[in-house]
């Protein structure tokens, strides 16, 4: 089974993750962050505009700011709305926002086979078991979690595959 | 200390110094070339190791954050920042990285200036394009071609 020190994942800021259970699925890369990658795209940084100038992508119309009721407006443009249970559902997709201190700092995608798909900051993405596998001190806890119907374009839930994907 | 040395604003008396012969300058008159050269020399050689060190230090603590909140207030970022134009030319170095770290914020807050197009706005190596760019447009080091990171 993986392990967190393997792929500078420090037990201080994931202190559930071994026990929770994980699988690297891709090298670490600024390419992308936890926000695209849960709306299935790998070739953006996505955040809202921080600083004098706008670095990351932010979906027109959406506020600026890391609050949890921003990402839910931002998400429900991908026809998400908040749901009560993080349980699989066939036909149903579903995504966790994360927050620590009142700022939104993470989320997750669920994928086809009841696990979460998460892309770590710059590091890797990986498959984890279990929401709180990605608990604790740097991502805060699950605040939220919204659903959508899955797309029949993308019956696996895999999301967007990458070149060399395998 | 001469009156030429109170005239550059970065020299601080520290250890860094020891070897360096502050009687180059005259104590009267205009400085020589040759010191001011060797002064601004040292200060760029501490420059590209404070700002290595401090580079170490928020890629390693800031690797698994997405949140730019926590990125960009990060002490070790801030204290880039504060280096100010001192810390450009080894912040463009590492955008020629395959993988460049997200500096774009300090190089902004520092130079006042955004090369990077409203279009390519989060699409990281294309934002570093633009400011690899904007660094050999004004006059820092040679640097790899700025095209070839586009097709990465």
């Amino acid at each position: 089974m993986a392990k967190s020190a393997d792929f500078n994942l420090q037990i201080a800021q994931f202190p559930n993750l071994d026990s929770e259970g994980f699988e690297k699925t891709s090298d670490a890369t600024s390419r992308y962050n936890c926000i695209a990658w849960s709306n299935s795209d790998d070739a953006i940084w996505w955040w809202p505009q921080f600083g004098p100038v706008g670095v990351n992508y932010w979906p027109s119309g959406v506020p600026f700011d890391d609050t949890l009721d921003t990402f839910q407006k931002m998400f429900r443009l991908d026809n998400y709305e908040v749901c009560n249970s993080s349980d699989f559902e066939e036909g149903i997709e579903k995504i966790a926002i994360y927050m620590r201190d009142a700022h939104v700092t993470h989320a997750a995608r669920q994928l086809q086979s009841g696990k979460w798909t998460s892309k770590i900051g710059r590091n890797i993405d990986l498959t984890h078991d279990t929401l709180r596998a990605l608990e604790g001190p740097l991502y805060g806890d699950v605040a939220c979690i919204m659903e959508r119907k899955r797309a029949l374009s993308d019956p696996i839930g895999e999301g967007v595959l990458r070149p060399g994907d395998k | 200390m001469s009156e030429a040395l109170c005239w550059a604003p970065s020299v601080v008396a520290t250890s860094d110094y020891a070897s360096f012969n502050f009687y180059d300058f005259p104590t009267t008159g205009t400085p020589s070339i040759e010191g001011w050269g060797k002064l601004f020399s040292l200060d760029a050689a501490r420059s590209e190791r404070e700002f290595s060190e401090l580079s170490k230090e928020w890629l390693s603590a800031t690797l698994n954050m997405s949140s730019s909140r926590d990125m960009f207030t990060h002490p070790a970022y801030l204290r880039v920042i504060e280096l100010g134009w001192r810390a450009v030319p080894s912040i463009l170095k590492e955008l020629q990285s395959d993988d460049p770290p997200h500096w774009f914020v300090a190089l902004s807050t520092i130079t006042k200036k955004n090369p990077v197009p409203a279009e390519d706005a989060g699409k990281i190596a294309k934002m570093a394009a633009a400011w690899l760019r904007w660094g050999a447009e004004n006059g820092y080091s040679k640097w790899q071609n700025p095209q070839t990171l586009i097709s990465r």
